[in-house]
């Protein structure tokens, strides 16, 4: 395996790197990762929720599966996923942010979204993060896209849409690997869960040379 | 209520108009509606079908569900819809004539790249317990109407975007903007 590059991502930051066309991202964390990506050589072609759903024709992706963009086409494939077996990863919720975190402790629904009523919430969080990540291409926060929300397990009634949190994560830190079909900008968050500091955790995000 | 505006959109044809805050914006039809909203004092801040089912934990919008901005600010509310125990509306897909509503926001200059994903109304997913979507092809066999509160001064869209295979190809759709 050639290491084109291994960084560390303390919780609640935002990591981003360009990676070429047929190199792999190996995203490893116990935590929430928050994550998109953007065609590097037209910045306006980004990572989309709805195209990825509709093109697999399934609300939970995994290996084999595409990411796909809003212009519809193939921006990474999934060819390993550690988490399969154990839960699915989301394509439901945007990001967390500051905003998001007061408005649900003003409405008093912190519960709904995290893990109690009375908890300690970040001043940013994911938006932030990702903001950040993709900061050196100048994209502005609106037009970050909704990520895939990778370790983030959620309960979908499919028949009623009910949508739960749960709390189900990686006993250990386990990866995922993209291989980009495209020139990219990727960008990933660590979650800002402070209410359950177990949940808030640091990733590791490495890109090897793909192929034998 | 006072009538402000009214307009009928023919297939594959769509309309764009304001909603001021408080007025109740009247959708109807039988073919898939591609809807999206703007808030009109910066269209920066769009309506988001991530935030929208993430406020509302829910995946299917219905009566009582509120519509969210990318920003997570409330911009509608869903005050009546009349294809409650018909079928769902959709809040997964992308647009399914994204050039036409393109068209129809030409005067706000927005690019493919960047027009926000739509609410489906009426488009009638059908989601497997595995999480599987398959089209289902049975729109509403009679028009029906679904009714939106603007929270906040709004331009909304709308395009009139019959699946090829959706038997209701070829309805007018109609757009009523009411003042209570």
């Amino acid at each position: 395996m050639k290491v084109i590059s291994d960084e560390f991502v303390p919780a609640n930051t935002g990591w981003g790197a360009p990676m070429k066309k047929g190199q792999v991202l190996r995203l490893t964390a116990k935590s929430i990762i928050d994550f998109a990506c953007i065609n590097l050589n037209n910045l306006n072609e980004r990572f989309d929720q709805a195209r990825t759903k509709v093109y697999n024709m399934k609300l939970w992706i995994t290996t084999g599966d595409v990411l796909y963009s809003k212009l519809n086409n193939p921006m990474m494939t999934i060819v390993e996923d550690q988490f399969a077996g154990l839960g699915y990863h989301d394509l439901q919720y945007g990001m967390c942010s500051g905003p998001r975190y007061a408005r649900a402790k003003e409405e008093g629904r912190l519960n709904q979204y995290h893990h109690g009523d009375n908890i300690p919430i970040p001043d940013h969080g994911c938006w932030e993060n990702l903001t950040d990540g993709f900061r050196k291409w100048n994209v502005p926060p609106e037009l970050i896209p909704s990520p895939l929300n990778i370790f983030q397990h959620v309960d979908i009634d499919t028949s009623t849409g009910q949508i739960q949190h749960t709390p189900t994560r990686p006993e250990e830190p386990i990866y995922v690997d993209f291989r980009a079909e495209m020139d990219l900008a990727v960008a990933a968050s660590a979650c800002p869960d402070l209410a359950a500091p177990e949940f808030g955790q640091p990733i590791q995000a490495m890109i090897y040379e793909g192929g034998v | 209520m006072n009538v402000i505006n009214e307009a009928a959109v023919s297939p594959q044809k769509g309309w764009m108009g304001n909603v001021d805050q408080g007025q109740i914006l009247r959708i109807s039809g039988r073919s898939v509606i591609d809807f999206n909203a703007f808030k009109r004092e910066d269209i920066r801040e769009y309506f988001d079908t991530a935030r929208t089912r993430i406020y509302n934990l829910n995946m299917y919008p219905t009566a009582g569900h509120r519509l969210f901005s990318k920003q997570n600010n409330p911009m509608m509310q869903i005050i009546e819809d009349g294809f409650s125990g018909v079928g769902l509306h959709d809040l997964q897909s992308g647009h399914g004539c994204a050039e036409g509503m393109l068209s129809v926001l030409a005067p706000l200059e927005i690019t493919y790249e960047d027009l926000p994903d739509p609410l489906g109304f009426f488009r009638n997913l059908d989601i497997t317990r595995e999480g599987r979507i398959r089209p289902k092809p049975k729109g509403p066999l009679t028009d029906v109407s679904i009714d939106l509160k603007a929270e906040i001064d709004l331009v909304c869209a709308i395009m009139n975007c019959p699946a090829a295979e959706t038997s209701a190809s070829g309805a007018d759709a109609f757009i009523t903007i009411l003042q209570p």
